[in-house]
């Protein structure tokens, strides 16, 4: 319990400082810094890795994996960079791993996922919930390689400028416009094969 | 604050991810609050519209994750203390076994060590040595055969995991 009160103690001190005066604080020692680095930053790595990931508990350990690679690798940290963006290229690289090990676990199993979707109903567009945006996404999503699927959730989901992703990505910025566009294309044929009700009426197949 | 006019005038900009990232900014908070134009993007780039929409699905709340990493970080100082230690005592084995086959050697007048028996006892004495600022004990085993051979095992009673 003790340990809970000083962290809470410690998370209220954090709260008026700016990233790189916590990382300092942090490279000093300091672990409330360090949680505040935490809690300030959790929701969009979290975010992040999920859509790569498409598997919520999956994405919290790689999270969790991210900020302790974070921690660990402080003394490396550059300050050109913004935290979040660095934090960004950990998570990320994480999450690609994983992916590629999971791709190369359901190959060696032989199990080819393929969801079905649901059946074609209504013939006005629809306009999709925020918990059905995730199922539909996840299961578009399968047919993006690793990397279309982090430069896709990085730019259009969390709305990291295109130099910010080829920072994250370790590529140049064509790169990752191309890798974008690419992720749309195979997105949009996927919802015009499985949801075609989400299309707008002039795009339906 | 744009207008939905000016908005929709920079759409295909964009969509096409050619805007500055401070009026890109200003679009997707107009999108987020504005249904008229959200609608517009849609018709333009559905796909544009759903990653948006993702963008605004709330992360759950997750009360233990702050905790989980701290314990994560606790685990690699202890990780890294470990090494740290047994670095240091890799060194002390080294530089004890160094002089045992030293004494050895002299006292077999060079004729080199003597395989280890099969009943070995340890000795009486446990002796504590410092060794790269590391306190830790040495016990010596020896057959009972040949006292001349012996084998050091470095123990740190501090230890606690």
């Amino acid at each position: 319990m003790g340990r809970f009160r000083l962290l809470a103690r410690a998370v209220v001190s954090g709260e008026g400082r700016d990233d790189r005066e916590l990382v300092g604080a942090s490279r000093e020692g300091d672990e409330s810094a360090f949680a505040e680095l935490v809690r300030r930053h959790q929701a969009g790595v979290r975010r992040c890795a999920a859509r790569i990931l498409n598997d919520q508990e999956e994405a919290r350990d790689i999270a969790q994996l991210a900020f302790v690679k974070a921690w660990e690798n402080l003394a490396r940290y550059d300050a050109s960079w913004s935290f979040s963006t660095w934090l960004y290229r950990i998570a990320t690289n994480l999450a690609i791993d994983a992916l590629r090990a999971r791709s190369s676990r359901e190959r060696v199993h032989g199990a080819h996922l393929r969801l079905v979707g649901e059946a074609v109903g209504p013939t006005a567009p629809r306009q999709l919930a925020e918990q059905e945006v995730q199922r539909i996404f996840g299961e578009l999503a399968q047919v993006l390689t690793p990397t279309q699927r982090a430069a896709f959730a990085l730019r259009e989901v969390e709305g990291l400028s295109t130099g910010e992703v080829a920072q994250v990505l370790g590529c140049s910025e064509a790169t990752v416009r191309n890798h974008v566009f690419q992720a749309r294309a195979a997105l949009r044929r996927e919802l015009s094969a499985r949801y075609p009700e989400y299309l707008p009426r002039g795009r339906r197949p | 604050m744009k207008s939905c006019q000016e908005i929709s005038q920079l759409l295909g900009r964009f969509v096409a991810l050619e805007l500055a990232p401070d009026a890109e900014a200003e679009v997707r908070a107009h999108l987020a609050a504005c249904s008229h134009c959200r609608a517009r993007l849609d018709e333009a780039e559905p796909i544009v519209g759903m990653a948006l929409r993702l963008a605004e699905v709330p992360v759950a709340s997750d009360p233990g994750f702050v905790d989980g990493v701290l314990a994560g970080v606790h685990q690699r100082r202890v990780e890294q203390q470990l090494r740290r230690r047994f670095r240091s005592w890799a060194a002390a084995a080294a530089g004890l076994l160094l002089v045992v086959g030293g004494y050895l050697a002299l006292r077999s007048g060079g004729g080199g060590v003597e395989p280890l028996g099969s009943q070995v006892a340890a000795s009486e004495e446990a002796p504590f040595v410092e060794v790269e600022g590391e306190g830790v004990t040495v016990y010596q085993f020896a057959p009972a055969s040949d006292e001349a051979v012996a084998v050091a095992m470095i123990i740190d009673p501090g230890l606690a995991l």
